[in-house]
């Protein structure tokens, strides 16, 4: 019960810090960040690979209404959701426990680093192109979604970081 | 017997794609969900389509413009130094066409007479407070705190402080989409100030320049000549400013020159906007419904 009130709150807090604050942030006319991918980042492992996608989807939706691009968050965050688990198996330590929690915490501060770049990255990707729906300005395109992924990133470690802390 | 062989068959299939559907059920999930989500992309551009889906909605326009009143403090100051430049300049522009009416229109109409024909091909100006925007997307949408119940429709046309803004494009009760000029939709006629029509496009990235297409080759045009808008639609009435030469092109056939255009609305700080009603609108809707029956919904601005 605990937990799922602690879920609601990320969830309800990543959205409006998202969609008051992130959304208006376009740096040097590039980066844009998208930190509410933090809850699906980061979620524990004990929600099913179903219920993370209803989640992400859920998610990304309330996030587009906020954007006016009904479907691009959604879509992003379902693949990226969908596939988190073979991200994770990807620098996950050895012995895989019941409710594993992504986090410098449980992985260490490189893998998570890295495993959250490269999910980032594969969120980003499939949303900017979901937007543009063209390979029409192609270097702009992934010189927009490089940034962006960075500033993501770093503010997703920042998150990590504040939260490990604590 | 065959009928049983057949039954168990069928029996051993039906369970061996159930297994499978079982097995790979997120697969199953996340195809739908994906093709949920390509179905909403692709419904929305459709115009008149989901409102709801919008910055537009009751529940996220009102928190946007929560946000609004709040963040609409920081720069009062400046905001207020550009309304009173409006004004004076808006004043100024009165003095002279009350000076060129009192020599024309006075000789053969009353004024009252002159004022009614005004009144029946003027435009109805609503004001309107933008309480969400964005720049950085290919597809740009502004959020106004202004709605049906305000007499604002789609279609209608979109100024701000120093230029035009865009077409209003979906409606609410009390708020509006309006599609800015900074929308890889958008189509606006505008010509160079005294001189050639061509259409303005924006054609993504720097959300400070646009481009005008289709000016004829003999155009007179230079850099640093003012672009305002044609007349040709409905949405917005002749010579409104639109923005500044900035560089020309010739297109690749040798027809046409395009235009860079620096645009004269600041969108990445616009934070009041005028709704241009038409008073004639049903009359021109009419006889538009005349010459084009029904079908061709589809606009150009």
């Amino acid at each position: 019960m605990e937990k799922t009130l602690t879920r609601i709150a990320w969830f309800v807090g990543l959205v409006l810090a998202q969609v008051l604050l992130f959304n208006k942030i376009y740096l040097f006319g590039l980066a844009t960040p998208f930190v509410y991918v933090y809850f699906i980042l980061a979620l524990d492992k004990e929600v099913d690979k179903n219920k993370l996608m209803l989640l992400a989807f859920v998610l990304g939706l309330v996030v587009d209404v906020f954007c006016n691009t009904p479907g691009v968050n959604a879509g992003a965050s379902v693949l990226l959701a969908f596939s988190r688990e073979r991200l994770l198996r990807l620098f996950m330590p050895r012995e895989e426990f019941e409710n594993f929690e992504p986090g410098i915490g449980s992985m260490g501060i490189w893998p998570f680093l890295r495993y959250a770049f490269l999910a980032v990255l594969l969120h980003h990707s499939a949303l900017f192109l979901l937007e543009a729906f063209s390979f029409a300005h192609i270097g702009y395109l992934l010189l927009r979604i490089l940034c962006s992924a960075l500033l993501t990133v770093m503010l997703v470690m920042s998150i990590e970081f504040v939260r490990h802390r604590s | 017997m065959l009928g049983f062989w057949i039954q168990n068959l069928n029996l051993v299939f039906v369970n061996s794609l159930l297994q499978f559907l079982y097995k790979h059920n997120h697969w199953l999930l996340f195809i739908a969900l994906e093709v949920v989500c390509v179905v909403l992309l692709f419904s929305y551009n459709s115009y008149q389509g989901s409102v709801y889906l919008s910055t537009a909605n009751a529940v996220s326009a009102r928190l946007l413009r929560g946000q609004d009143k709040v963040t609409s403090y920081f720069g009062l100051a400046a905001k207020n130094k550009a309304l009173v430049a409006q004004n004076a300049a808006l004043q100024e522009r009165i003095f002279a066409l009350e000076a060129i009416s009192s020599q024309h229109l006075l000789d053969s109409l009353s004024k009252e007479e002159a004022l009614q024909r005004v009144h029946r091909t003027g435009y109805r100006i609503t004001p309107a407070q933008v309480i969400d925007k964005s720049v950085n997307r290919t597809d740009n949408y502004i959020t106004l705190d202004r709605g049906i119940a305000d007499g604002v429709e789609p279609d209608m046309g979109v100024m701000g402080i120093d230029g035009i803004v865009g077409v209003v494009y979906k409606c609410t009760e009390h708020y509006s989409l309006v599609m800015p000029l900074l929308n890889s939709k958008s189509t606006v006629s505008c010509k160079v100030q005294g001189s050639d029509l061509g259409y303005l496009q924006w054609e993504g990235g720097d959300p400070r320049y646009a481009m005008l297409h289709d000016l004829p080759r003999y155009a007179d045009v230079a850099v640093g000549d003012t672009i305002v808008t044609s007349g040709n639609s409905s949405f917005f009435p002749e010579g409104l400013m639109v923005g500044v030469v900035n560089e020309l092109y010739p297109s690749s056939d040798g027809l046409y020159i395009a235009l860079k255009v620096e645009l004269a609305t600041q969108f990445a700080r616009l934070e009041h906007a005028f709704v241009l009603g038409r008073m004639d609108a049903d009359e021109l809707d009419a006889l538009k419904e005349l010459l084009y029956p029904k079908k061709d919904k589809k606009k150009k601005n």
